[in-house]
């Protein structure tokens, strides 16, 4: 097996007529972890949607060993990549219970689903406190944690997030920011505008948690079970700084 | 009180076939966000076709359940024909669409079944005696069996809708279609049996009146379909508990007005006054009773 977990070549994507991505190189590694940097409006939730299948799009696309440039969001989710997307998109009718089980829609072992459901609860005790709570009743940073822990219910090998810390306070950002990925490899020349670096992960902030973005396919027991709880508790102790509320 | 128990009684019965209706009305509503003005003539094919099927010896029961299968086709077809092709080109062109189907189904079935008014096979016993009489007002069982199946139904609808993962695919797709497809909801599936569902609904509901009116024809479910779109707009249009309430209370309400005022109202003005009680209702609470306005969070 590659050691690339994702890989990108060439990759066009867009609205209709107009054309956001201009054949966008990417790759994450397995066990890898890579941010995208870009001004407003530069690309990076089109990349997000055109990599989940959301979107119409050209260019090679092949995860974890399967070419998914024409599969349909279900089957990208099904093959393990999930997605915060920009703005959180949780279902704001239903509880903050019933978000995280259809986070695991895709998911059959419905025992172990009630075992993560639990798992997240303890992870952000505020979202068990509003379990039978209509999301949309949540404040933005208690979505956002929400969002976080929805698509990690898929069990995904690859998280892809789109602003994950919007909202959040630091303490919890420095956890989710973590989960955050995709780098800017995309190669100045062909992409649409420079990518400016407008936004740095400071350099306080604790070295990610390397697994991240990738959670062994073939360590199906293991999964999660600790790893998870280690990020997000040891970004309790690994805020350097700006720790304030939550 | 033995006059209002009966009008409560009559009303109930009547209210159920709205209740089965509207019920069908919410459900396509909260997943696609369109109304279906063809839900009442989805029912009315339905309802011939068991008529049909009755006639061609099959047992009742299972000519009304082989016409929901049909009406579940029907609408899955639907929604996958029409609804889902032109939906994203524009919400109005599956307005006109289900316009369109209204007339075509109407006009189809008056080709099929011809005009005058089929004499409809009873699922209750009805003779003479059958009623229970409660404090002095008479249930008859005819009406009442009516009454059970819509409270059965409606029992199955909320099981389906909370405990089953099909029932939380279909309140995902309701509240945020884009995210139920990122975690891996094949949203088209759903809606397509969205659609199938109240149309299957819709076809029980037509039956269960034509059996009560003992005859069908072709403007059998125009006024249903009329009293239905009311209870769901009442309830709020993405309440389906609001909108077997409402279509209850709007049975109660015009069998009552008929009633007690045979002479200003009687029968042929008798859903009037339901409508006047919804305005008034919506000047109040503009998402109906039990209708959400949405809540949302930046
Ligand atoms: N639905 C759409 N239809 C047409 N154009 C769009 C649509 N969505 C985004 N765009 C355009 O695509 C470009 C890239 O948008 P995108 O949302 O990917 O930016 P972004 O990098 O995520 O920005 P931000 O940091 O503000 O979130 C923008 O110029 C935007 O106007
Ligand atoms: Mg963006």
């Amino acid at each position: 097996m590659s050691d690339l977990l994702l890989e990108v070549h060439g990759l066009h994507a867009g609205y209709g007529p107009i054309e956001v991505l201009h054949g966008l190189d990417l790759s994450v590694e397995r066990g890898g972890f890579a941010v995208i940097l870009g001004a407003n409006g530069a690309g990076k939730t089109t990349t997000m949607r055109a990599l989940s299948g959301m979107l119409a799009r050209r260019g090679e696309v092949s995860f974890d060993g399967h070419d998914i440039s024409k599969s349909s969001p279900e089957a990208i989710v099904r093959l393990g990549i999930a997605q915060v997307p920009q703005g959180r998109g949780t279902f704001p009718e239903l509880s903050v219970e019933d978000n995280l089980r259809a986070g695991a829609y895709i998911r059959t072992d419905g025992d172990a689903i009630g075992d993560d459901v639990e798992r997240w609860f303890t992870n952000f005790p505020r979202l068990r406190e509003r379990s039978s709570q209509r999301a949309g009743t949540l404040s933005g940073g208690e979505q956002q944690m929400l969002a976080i822990a929805r698509a990690l219910m898929s069990r995904p090998k690859l998280l892809l997030c789109d602003e994950p810390s919007l909202g959040l306070s630091p303490l919890i950002t420095q956890a989710s920011r973590s989960c955050s990925s995709s780098r800017t490899p995309t190669s100045p020349s062909r992409s649409p505008r420079r990518c400016t670096s407008s936004k740095r992960v400071p350099s306080s902030a604790p070295a990610p948690p390397r697994r991240y973005l990738e959670t062994t396919a073939s360590a199906a027991p293991t999964w999660g079970t600790d790893r998870w709880n280690v990020c997000f508790k040891s970004s309790s102790t690994g805020c350097p700084k700006g720790r304030s509320t939550r | 009180m033995e006059r209002l128990l009966q009008i409560i009684f009559n009303g109930l019965s009547q209210g159920s076939v709205y209740s089965l209706i509207a019920l069908g009305l919410v459900v396509v509503y909260r997943g696609t966000g369109h109304l279906n003005f063809a839900q009442g003539e989805m029912a009315l094919t339905g309802a011939y076709l068991t008529w049909q099927f009755d006639q061609w010896g099959i047992p009742l029961l299972i000519a009304a359940l082989l016409a929901m299968v049909c009406g579940f086709a029907l609408g899955a077809a639907t929604e996958f024909f029409l609804v889902r092709p032109l939906g994203k080109k524009s919400p109005f062109a599956v307005f006109v669409a289900t316009i369109a189907l209204f007339l075509g189904l109407n006009s189809l079935d008056g080709a099929i079944w011809g005009g005058e008014a089929k004499p409809y096979p009873n699922f209750f016993p009805n003779d003479d005696d059958d009623f229970i009489r409660i404090l002095g007002a008479e249930w008859r069982y005819e009406r009442l069996g009516v009454f059970v199946v819509m409270l059965v139904l409606t029992g199955l609808f909320f099981l389906l809708f909370k405990k089953t993962k099909l029932g939380l695919a279909m309140r995902a797709v309701a509240s945020n279609s884009e995210s139920a497809k990122l975690v891996g909801i094949p949203t088209n599936l759903v809606l397509m049996t969205s659609w199938g569902l109240a149309a299957a609904v819709g076809a029980l509901g037509g039956s269960l009146i034509a059996s009560v009116n003992t005859n069908v024809n072709q403007l059998t479910m125009i006024v249903v379909f009329i009293a239905a779109s009311a209870a769901a707009t009442l309830g709020g249009f993405d309440s389906p508990g609001g909108a077997v309430l409402s279509g209850l209370f709007i049975g109660v309400l015009e069998t009552g007005a008929a009633d007690y005022f045979p002479d200003w109202i009687g029968q042929d003005l008798k859903i009037l006054p339901a409508f006047v009680v919804i305005m008034a209702v919506l000047l109040f609470r503009p998402a109906g009773l039990w209708g959400s306005s949405r809540v949302e969070r930046v």
